[in-house]
Formats: C-alpha cells, structure tokens, sequence
C-alpha cells in the first residue's frame, strides 16, 4: 500500500496515549514530591516523531516520548553549596562564641568583673578597720567567691572543649557516613543510566542532597565526570574518587603541652585540611578560639595571684594570736584560673591576712622578734590600690581593664559570627529561591499540566475510537 | 521568575520569623529595661558601659573610705574639743593659783589631780575597738600613769607613752591618701619646741600648788597656753583633713550623677523609641501573617470543579 495508511493513523493515537500518560505520570510524580527536601522538577521531553515521505506529501508520525529529564541549574547548585559552607561556619561559631559569652555572665552583679572589683573593696575594708575580724571574715568570705567564679569559668571552658569534641566526632562520622553515600550512588548512578536511556533523576537528586549537607561540613569542589560520577575534592585530599569513599575519623594529640584535636584521614594519618564549613568552625573554636580565652583567663589569675602575694608576703598578720609568720606568707596558692585558691594559713585562721606592714626587731642575742601593730594597714591598703594599677599587657591595663578587653573580644566575635550568619542566611535565602524557581514544584503549574495530559488523553483516546469507526465503516462496505 | 510553592511558603515563613525575631529582642529591651543585655548585642556601648560601672564602684569604695575617714576624724574631733575644754579649765586654775591667796592651792591641786586622771581618760579615749590615740598601736591603752612619780616622786614622766607614732592612711580617691588619726605624742606629749608634755604640766603645776609655789605657778601660765596652742593646732589639722575628705566626697557625688547618666545613655533602653518600635514590628507581623494566609491558600484548585 502506498501512501498514507489507516494503520499510521492507528499508530499516532496509540503514541499520543503513551506520551499523555508518561506526562500525567511525571506530573503526578512532581505533585507527589512537592513537599521533599531536593527534588528536581521533571519534565516529559515529547517530540513530534520522524515524519514519514509518500507520495502525497510529507506527514509526521505522531509523537514521540524521549524521555525525563531534570529541571536543575548546576551553576546555582555551586553557588550555593559555597554560601552553604560559609554559613555553617558562622553558625558553629555563633554557637560556641554565644556560650562563651554565656559562661562570663557580663554584664551582670554576679560576673567574676564584680567579684574582682569587690575582693579589691574588701581590702579597703580591712583598710579602714584592720583590726576588726568581721572585716576579716569578708575578706575570706569574698575571696572564697572570686576563686570559685575563676574555677567556675575555667571549669565550664572545658565542658565547652569537651563538648565540641563531641560533636566534631558526631560530624565526622555524618561525613563519612556521607562520603559513603556518594560513593554508592555513583556506582548506582553509572549501572542505572547504562542499562537505560535517559537520566537517573531521582538518584541524582538524592546524590545533590548529600553533596548539599557535605558542603555544611567542610568546603569542597564536587566534579562530575563524563560517566556520571561525581568526585567530591576538599582543599588537599579528595573525599570521594568515584566509587571510593574516604575514611575520616579525629584524633587527639598534645602540642606545646595543650590537646589539640585533628581531622585526619584514616588511611593515610594525613591531616584532612578544611578552610569551610562546621568542621573548620569546630576545630578553630576546640583548638584556637576556647584555649585563647582560657590563655586569657589564665594570665589574669596568675597576675592577680602574683601582685597580691608579692605585697602580702611582706606584711605580718593581726597580732596576739601567737603569730608565727610562715615561711610562705602568701594570700594565694596556686597560678592560674584552673588552681587558684586560698593560702592554708589564711583558710585556717583569718587572722593571718596580712594588712599590716612587718617590723624586724633584732635582739641583742641575734634573735630577730617580727611584729607588727594592729592598727597598721599599710600593706591592706597596698593591696587595695592594685585594683586601680596597670599591671597588665606592659603597664597600660588594670586586671579589671584587661577582663573587660576579654570580655570585649567575646563580645566583638560572637556580634561578628552573629552579623554572617544573617548575612548569609539572606543570601542563601536569595539562591534558594533561584534554585527553587528553576527546579520546585508549583501546584499550579503541574495542575495546569494535569488537565493538559488528561485532556491530551481524552482527545488521542477519541482519535483511535474514531478510526476504529472508520474501520468498521470499510469492513461495513 | 517563576514563583513555586515552596519558594511561596519559605517566603512567608521566613518574614514571620524574622518579624518574630525583631519582636522577640524588643520586647527583651523592654522588659529588661536594657537595650544590651549581653556584650555581643553592641560590643563597644557595652565594653564602655563596664568601665563606667568600674567607675561607679571604685568611686562607691572610696565614698566608703571616706565616710569612715570622716567618722574617725570626728572622733577625734570631739576627743579634742573635750580636752580643750579641760585645758581652759587648767588655765583658770593655774591663774588663780598664781594669785597671792594661799588658801585654796590644795583645793586647786586637788582638781588639777582630778582633771590629770580626765585628760589621761580622754586620751586614753577608745572609739569602735581602737585606742584612737595609740598610732598604730590601737588594741592596748597608748597612755599609763607611772605610778613611781606619783607615790615615791621619782624624777621621772608622770605619763608613758606606749603608742607609736604610726598612720591610719584612708584613700579617698586613686591618688590620694589622708591621715585620719593623730598620734598621742603629737597630741598630748610635744617635749620639743614649741610644744609642751600636757600631763606633766598639769603634774607639775599640781606639784608647785602643793608646795604652794606662788612664783613656779606663775611661770607655768605660758606652758598652759602653748598646750591650748598645741591642741588648737592639733584640732585645725583634723579640721582641716576632714574639709579634704569631704570635698572628695561632693566631687563623687557629682561625678557619679554623670556617670550615672552616661551609663544610661549607653545601656537603657528609650522606652519611648522601643515602644515605637516595637508597634511598628507588631503591625508588620500582623501585616505580614494576613497576606501569608491570603498567598498561601489560593490555588488553581480552588477555582476549577471537578475534571
């Protein structure tokens, strides 16, 4: 038969029923997953079939199904994953920076900025009444307070540290958990698109959410390869190389005497760098930025302990209590903010405070007699004024300056991390939109197509009935 | 741009927190009273704030300092004016003991003894514990009566001195500090110069009336007026210091009023302009929650039946 056939126009309609039903497909499928985390729109690709030559013309054959593809835009994808990374770091260290500034408790009438402030008044005290127990009492009593703040702060950094290493173990372990994944769905990626035409969509849109929640961790550069792989490199090493995940695990080990905590790859032993991502953030925060304001803390105390001890040593105690001078007539044991404490003597007897300055009386027998009158408060009053004197940082800060510059620093980094995090959050809200307006679902729109495919159905389903019509009319003839 | 619906809902959930963020710390602002409520919320207006604060209380410390100062300068004050009053007493007793009526000398060396054992009481004068005249000494009694002189008249001090001649400093602000005592030698018992021994005047001049003396009396008269002197000058230092103290004190006062103010510049919150604000933000997140019901909920669906 030349020409043009009634079994071609049978074919057309058999071919529209097909590519309706694979559009209402995918659109029910979009609807479907309308709410999941990473889908990618799909899309039927239709085109009008190979047409056919006859004598009377050229007529097309119909349509043709080419398959589903992917809505997605790779480009916003690594956009986004950089803001991804850099965000994350922000919001690590908002978090530890917030508890830091938590831990110092200022401004407040309870913070250790206070307690110094008081301790210092309490000499003046002492001062003012040097032979007066109750003034004794308080110095103790106040004392007591600012070295169990200085303990309390020093205590809860640790937690703090302690903390951090916990969760960069917990982040390690969601890495490598992801890293693996990757890997497994390269491989799934490759054998699916191998053995059928067209894309593996939904897997690759479950490869882009692990790569998306890799990229929270640590910054890196996903590479897809002509086959369908993609190899996930970070700084130095790479963390998936097609169907091999790398390893990672953290290790402690000790550095100019402070524990420092790693990322290092399992394999190798090698440091596993990151300038990015929660990682980096954790890391800096365990091994820098927490050790910093210890550092800090600590040169306060041990300056506190120093001055205050150089002056005590040189005083006597309140009289008439069968004073017998120690060896070491100190205020404070101890030298940083982890072991300060009380001198025994002074935990055992109030009167051992020294506000009075030491007079050497030698005998005629050689036998030096140390005393020193009761009302005497020269070395309380010494004492007392070092809370005005700059002490600290080359002779420019009182110990309160220097804890408010800590505090300062606290407070000037955490309103920083806090200042990214917004920002970032605006501009990942900004490609999140991008991405959302190439690859969401609108209901909408896939209700619009619904009625499109259906009506599309409706009209190839009445094609075939009619040239099954015309059929019986031949037969009929 | 093509608008879906997921972009649609983060759209309207995101202006609904961070209205309800803005909101959230304004209302902290005022319920606080605080516009920095932790030093990340302005680092610098908070840093200042706590050296203002530093401020307000060193300087609350050195108010303290001084109030105690000025208790004790008064304590002496008053110790000094009592003995004041005694010595004028001494010095009508000694003229009229200089007069040539002979009669009543042993009823005026009677008083001199009654007015010796008063002053020693006065300097021995104890105020909140201490010896206010003992120097640093100031648990036992700085003066004893030798009681050699008084019953053998060995040639000695009538009165000891057991005191010293140490300092009671008190700040009173960071450069300075002030005496607030005076020693009993400095008081009572200047054997140089100018000054005189008051108890061994009084002692001697109680001697001379029983020896009935008429002359010695007589030259004793210069001595008691070098000892009113003496305690004068001695109660013009205190004077004099307590003016210092106190000076400190308005100075304080004054600048605690500005600190005061200027703290409250940087910390509290403008109730006014916060409450402003904090209408405004209501309005936006009520504004904000009735055009997301209105975006959210129209769809195709609810403008086509049944297909």
């Amino acid at each position: 038969m030349g020409g043009f056939g009634i079994r071609a126009a049978f074919d057309i309609g058999r071919k529209s029923l097909r590519a309706q039903l694979a559009g209402l497909n995918v659109t029910g499928n979009n609807i479907a997953n309308v709410n999941t985390k990473g889908y990618s729109r799909q899309e039927v690709t239709l085109a009008s079939d190979f047409p056919m030559k006859t004598p009377d013309g050229v007529f097309g054959t119909g349509v043709k199904l080419e398959g589903v593809r992917r809505i997605r835009d790779k480009l916003v994808d690594r956009q986004l994953r950089n803001e991804i990374h850099t965000k994350s770091k922000n919001e690590a260290l908002e978090r530890v920076l917030n508890q830091i500034e938590t831990t110092f408790n200022e401004p407040s009438e309870t913070g250790l900025r206070v307690l110094i402030s008081q301790f210092f008044d309490n000499f003046y005290n002492l001062a003012n009444d040097p032979e007066n127990s109750t003034t004794r009492f308080n110095l103790r009593e106040s004392s007591k307070v600012l070295i169990e703040a200085f303990h309390r702060i020093d205590d809860q950094l640790q937690v703090l540290s302690d903390d951090i290493d916990f969760e960069l173990r917990r982040s390690v372990e969601r890495l490598n958990s992801l890293a693996a994944q990757v890997a497994e769905l390269n491989t799934e990626i490759v054998s699916f698109e191998g053995a059928s035409k067209g894309t593996a969509n939904d897997l690759r849109d479950k490869r882009d959410i692990a790569i998306d929640e890799i990229s929270e961790f640590i910054d890196i550069f996903p590479l897809e390869k002509p086959n369908g792989m993609v190899d996930v490199a970070a700084q130095a090493q790479t963390l998936v190389t097609s169907n091999f995940p790398v390893s990672l695990e953290v290790t402690t080990r000790s550095e100019n005497g402070n524990l420092i905590s790693e990322v290092i790859v399992t394999e190798t032993g090698n440091v596993f760098e990151a300038n990015n991502g929660k990682i980096f953030a954790l890391v800096q925060a365990r091994n820098e930025i927490i050790p910093h304001f210890r550092e800090r803390l600590n040169i306060l105390a041990n300056e506190l302990i120093t001055k205050v001890n150089s002056i005590h040593r040189t005083g006597v105690g309140l009289q008439g209590t069968a004073m017998e001078i120690p060896k070491d007539n100190d205020f404070f044991t101890g030298n940083n903010a982890g072991n300060i404490d009380l001198s025994q003597a002074i935990k055992d007897d109030v009167n051992a405070i020294a506000a009075a300055s030491r007079v050497d009386t030698i005998l005629p027998n050689g036998e030096v007699i140390t005393s020193g009158a009761p009302g005497d408060n020269k070395i309380a009053l010494e004492i007392a004024n070092l809370k005005q004197e700059r002490v600290l940082s080359n002779g420019t800060e009182s110990l309160l300056d220097f804890f408010n510059a800590i505090i300062g620093e606290v407070g000037i980094a955490a309103k920083e991390a806090q200042d990214n995090v917004r920002n970032e959050e605006q501009i990942i809200t900004q490609f999140q939109n991008i991405r959302d307006s190439t690859s969401g679902v609108s209901l909408d729109e896939e209700f619009v197509n619904l009625i499109k495919f259906q009506r599309g159905f409706q009209t190839g389903a009445r094609l075939i009935t009619t040239i099954d019509d015309m059929f019986e009319t031949l037969i009929n003839m | 741009m093509r608008i879906t619906d997921s972009f649609r809902f983060r759209v309207v959930t995101e202006n609904l927190n961070r209205s309800r963020e803005r909101l959230t710390d304004l209302q902290e602002q005022l319920a606080s009273g605080k516009r920095i409520n932790r030093p990340s919320d302005d680092p610098e207006a908070s840093s200042n704030a706590m050296k203002l604060r530093s401020i307000l209380e060193t300087n609350f410390q050195f108010q303290e300092n001084i109030q105690d100062g000025i208790t004790q300068l008064t304590a002496q004050e008053e110790a000094l004016n009592q003995v004041y009053e005694i010595l004028a007493q001494v010095k009508e007793i000694t003229l009229e003991g200089a007069s040539d009526s002979v009669t009543i000398k042993s009823s005026l060396a009677q008083q001199l003894e009654l007015i010796l054992d008063n002053i020693l009481e006065i300097a021995n004068t104890k105020f909140n514990g201490k010896y206010i005249f003992g120097g640093t000494e100031t648990l036992n009694k700085p003066f004893a009566l030798n009681e050699n002189v008084i019953k053998f008249d060995v040639d000695e001090p009538v009165v000891d001195y057991r005191g010293n001649l140490g300092k009671w400093n008190r700040q009173i602000n960071e450069n300075t500090t002030v005496e607030v005592n005076l020693n009993g030698k400095e008081v009572f018992d200047q054997a140089a110069g100018d000054g005189v021994n008051i108890f061994q005047m009084i002692y001697d001049i109680k001697r001379l009336m029983e020896q009935e003396d008429t002359k010695g009396v007589n030259a004793k008269i210069e001595d008691v007026d070098k000892g009113i002197e003496q305690i004068l000058k001695s109660f013009l230092k205190v004077g004099t210091r307590k003016q210092l103290v106190l000076f400190n004190d308005d100075r304080f006062m004054t600048q605690n009023i500005q600190v005061r103010a200027s703290m409250s510049n940087l910390e509290d919150t403008d109730f006014g302009e916060a409450f402003i604000a904090f209408k405004a933000e209501e309005n936006a997140l009520n504004s904000a929650l009735s055009a997301g019901a209105r975006v959210i909920s129209p769809s195709l669906i609810d403008f086509l039946g049944p297909v």
